[in-house]
Parts: C-alpha cells; structure tokens; sequence
C-alpha cells in the first residue's frame, strides 16, 4: 500500500454539546482520488478544517505529509504544499481575477505560470471580471485554479460540486482527473453527491456522525459488496439476516434482496441450503452501499 | 500582498473619514476667532472621536475576514500558508497606519488653520500625542470585541464604554492617569502646558494589553 499523505486518528471535536468528531480514523493514499462522504452535518467540514489548522481538535491526530497540523509552524508548511477550494466558494469581492491571481501567487515559491495560464484559458475565466460579478461556477473554476497553479501535493476540495450545472461538474470532474493521472497529486474530496464520487474516486470513506463507517479502495468495496436477489420455493426462513455478512434484507412475499458485505458464497449456499430456488449476483452502486451504512446507523441512533 | 489587501477593505472607510474630518477642521478653523480654547478642544475631542471610529472599523475587520466576503472568504485567507500573528499583525498595523496619517494630516491643517495651535507648537503637539494614545487604546479595544463580537454588539458595547467613561470621569471616581475626558479639558496641554504623560503612558499600556488579548484569542479560537 502506498504512503498515506494524509493520517487521522481518533480525532475528536465537540461544539457545545455537539460532537463534530468522534474519534474519526482516515488513511489517505499518497497519489489517491479519495472521496470523503457523509450526510450534510456529518463532520466532513469539520475535518477538511481541522487539516487546514483553522479548527483544533478535542483529541486525537491528524497529520499530513508526516506532519501535525496542530503544530502552528508545521500548518504553514503544509499549506504551502496543499490547494483548498472551500464549500462556498468566497473571495474578496473587491478583487478581478487577474488581481487575486496576482495576490495569491507570492504566497507560493513553486507558483506555475503555465499551469495558471492553461486553466484561465480552459475554464474561460476573464481576468479583468470582478470576483462579484462571476456566478458560483466561475468562481468554483477560479478557486480550483488558485488551488492547482502553485503545483499542489494535496487538493482538499470541500464539496467542490456543490450547486454547480452538470456541465461544470463535468469539466472539473475531468479535469481533477487529469490533475491526478499528470501530476500524481492526492485529491481528497468530500461530498454527499454519490455519482459524482463514483465516476472519478478510487478511495472512498463514509463518514457519519464524526466516525469513519467505511474505508478503503473503491473497486474492493464493489467486489465485496454484493446484492443477492432470491426466490424461494417456500416461505423463506426470518433468520437470513443473522448469517455472517449480511448486511440487509427487503422482503417482499418469496422474493429476497440481500445486501452482503462479505461471504457472498457462503451466504448463496446457505440459501440454496434452505428453500432458494434462484440466487442471482448483482452489483451494487455506492449509493447502496452509502444509504446501507448511513442509513442503519441513523435507525441504530 | 497582505498589506495590499488591508488596504484595499479599508481605502473607503478611510476616504470617508477624511472626508468628515476636513469638515471638522474647516469648521473649527472658521469659529477659532470666537474662542480659540474651547474649539481646540473640542476639535480634539470630535476628531478623537472620528478616529477611534476609523480604528473601530478597520479593527472590525479580524484577520482573514474581508469587508464584504463571507464565511469562504475567511477561509480562503487562513487557508493561505500565513501565521494568524501575521495576518493580525498586518491587519492591524495597516490600521494604526490609516488612523496615525490621518491624525497626522488633520493635526498639520489644524496646525495651519487655528491660530491658537499656532502659537503654541508643544501644547499642540502634546495634544496631538494625546490623541494618538487615545485613539491606540480605543483601537485595541474595539479589535478586542470584533473577535467575539459582531458588528452589531461591537457597535452598542463600544458605544456602552463610551457612556461609561463619561459617567465615571463626570463623577470623579477614575483614577487621574484612565480620566480621559479631562485629559481633553482640565488636563490638557493647551491649559496645563504639559505634556499628560500618565495619560499617554495608561493609554498605551491598555492598547498593548487589548492588543496581546486580541492576537491569544485570535491563535486559539476556531474558524
């Protein structure tokens, strides 16, 4: 496995009576496209600005590059090396384009000319336009530029899609991609928009009330996820749902839908052990497997 | 580029205040003849007044927060790889600049326009370092409040030590050097001849106090 860029260990943050946080646990792979994902409220905000040094934790560690970020002098040095695109996409509204490109460039020695120059052309971005005139996806198409120019390590994008037009995700979504596969930069996105993640993630965590439910590489959590679709010769037994990697079962008369985490052989067997007729394998989408733990976790409460 | 952006969320505030404060000026230059004592002070007075609310304001704004951006707009500066000391250093001291030329510049038309100021170079620069003093302590307090306060409450409790001040110096019950009032009428140069050196010392000590609460709270706080 690669090196993890990014390292969080039982990170806590309470507001009030609130936790934001409680005890998240993360591994974020050096050159990884990792889509965070949680329900709104479910900590992701909280832990981008917990990395960035903006918010303390309660407890716990969370460091990049192999450093803390709680440590004031060590924050200035990673965020020297990281982009950061915010969820409301806000800037100084007094300022045009080429002026806060021009404001933002000494802050970072490896700022690249060609790099800043390709996206204004890319994304069509007029420098003599004030910030307040350009609508949301201008400015979400801005910020990423800021974020990319100076040759990031790391991209922290939180919710980068949020409020966008298809056709804008569609372009950023590409061109996070390319950043990824030409620049090996590690890209660590949070989102609830589910399909969004699944075209361009290949690590996904879920998040839910401040704890990781999932984690890992997305393809190893399609494999092991499977939907098991059964029709019973006879009424099927109530017990189904206590087999080892069963994570849910909708009934409906003789028909079965099974949601299993792992063990999808032994469980199929089992089934035809008892009265199935018919096991049919199919592939879940993210959105099931997101909806399945987000979903028991909120009933569990 | 810090120093740029402080500029550029304070540069209308500032013009205003100019503005304002050439009209004090004017105003008092054409009623010096009348009684050149009485409108010197409350030339100081106004003008102290007027430059605390140019502190106040540009104090308003906390380091990372711009005069008209939201919330991403804090974030967008923190995220920036700059220590918060920075930031706050920066974001201050561009304010004491702004406040410290255009006391400077009202003090010079002031020094051209009232005879009684004329006449009198140490007394009128005495008055002038009062005012400086003052104005420090009314900035650092303000910049004290906007770290948990909004413009609203900042505005009222600003206002509220304000009143305050004036009742505790009315009736006598602050100590001398904290009388800032009369530091304007019985205890100024331009009646005692003398420089209210504890005034002007209490003045900076309250401004290096806020000023050191204001940059802890700012290093500790969330954003």
């Amino acid at each position: 496995m690669s090196e993890a860029v990014i390292e969080i260990d039982g990170l806590r943050k309470s507001f009030g009576s609130h936790a934001a946080l409680d005890g998240l646990d993360l591994r974020v792979p050096a050159g990884s496209v990792f889509g965070f994902l949680g329900r709104n409220g479910a900590g992701k905000t909280t832990t981008s600005k917990h990395l960035l040094g903006l918010i303390k934790a309660d407890a716990g560690s969370a460091r990049i590059f192999g450093r803390a970020v709680d440590d004031p002098g060590a924050s200035v040095g990673i965020r020297r090396r990281i982009g950061f695109v915010t969820e409301d996409k806000d800037m100084y509204p007094y300022m045009t384009v080429d002026g806060i490109i021009r404001f933002t460039r000494p802050f970072f020695p490896g700022w690249r000319r060609d790099l800043e120059q390709r996206y204004l052309d890319l994304f069509d971005l007029p420098r003599s336009k004030s910030i307040a005139q350009l609508s949301k996806g201008m400015r979400s198409k801005l910020m990423m530029l800021l974020a990319i120019s100076h040759g990031a390590e790391l991209l922290i994008l939180d919710e980068p899609m949020d409020g966008l037009d298809p056709a804008v995700v569609e372009q950023l979504l590409r061109e996070l991609v390319t950043i990824a596969a030409d620049q090996g930069t590690t890209i660590f996105f949070s989102s609830h928009q589910l399909p969004d993640v699944e075209q361009i993630a290949d690590h996904v965590a879920i998040i839910d009330r401040g704890k990781a439910l999932l984690c890992g590489q997305l393809d190893t959590l399609k494999m092991r996820y499977q939907r098991l679709s059964v029709v019973c010769s006879d009424e099927p037994p109530s017990d189904i749902g206590r087999l080892d990697g069963v994570e849910s079962v909708r009934r409906n008369g003789r028909m079965l839908s099974i949601l299993v985490s792992r063990n999808a052989d032994s469980v199929a067997t089992r089934l035809r052990q008892f009265s199935a007729a018919a096991v049919e394998r199919c592939p879940v989408t993210l959105k099931e497997v997101f909806l399945e733990h987000v979903g028991n976790n909120q009933c569990s409460g | 580029m810090l120093w740029l952006k402080a500029w550029m969320e304070t540069r209308w505030k500032v013009t205003w205040m100019l503005f304002f404060g050439a009209l004090i000026v004017l105003v008092a230059a054409r009623r010096a003849p009348t009684g050149l004592l009485a409108t010197s002070m409350m030339f100081s007075v106004v003008v102290t007044i007027f430059l605390a609310g140019t502190g106040i304001e540009t104090a308003s704004t906390r380091p990372g927060e711009s005069e008209k951006g939201g919330e991403g707009s804090r974030l967008f500066t923190l995220s920036l790889p700059v220590t918060r000391a920075r930031l706050f250093w920066v974001r201050t001291a561009a304010g004491v600049l702004e406040t410290a030329a255009l006391l400077s510049l009202f003090a010079v038309a002031a020094w051209l326009l009232l005879p009684s100021l004329a006449g009198n170079a140490n007394d009128a620069l005495g008055t002038f370092a009062v005012i400086v003093s003052l104005s420090m302590a009314v900035y650092a307090i303000s910049a004290c409040l906007s770290t948990f306060c909004d413009e609203g409450w900042r505005i009222r409790l600003s206002g509220l030590a304000a009143v305050g001040i004036y009742v505790l110096s009315a009736s006598r019950r602050l100590p001398p050097a904290m009388d800032i009032l009369q530091s304007f009428v019985s205890k100024s140069p331009l009646v005692t001849h003398r420089m209210p050196w504890d005034t002007i010392v209490a003045a900076c000590l309250l401004a290096v106090v806020f000023f050191a609460a204001t940059l802890m709270i700012i290093q500790k706080r969330d954003y």
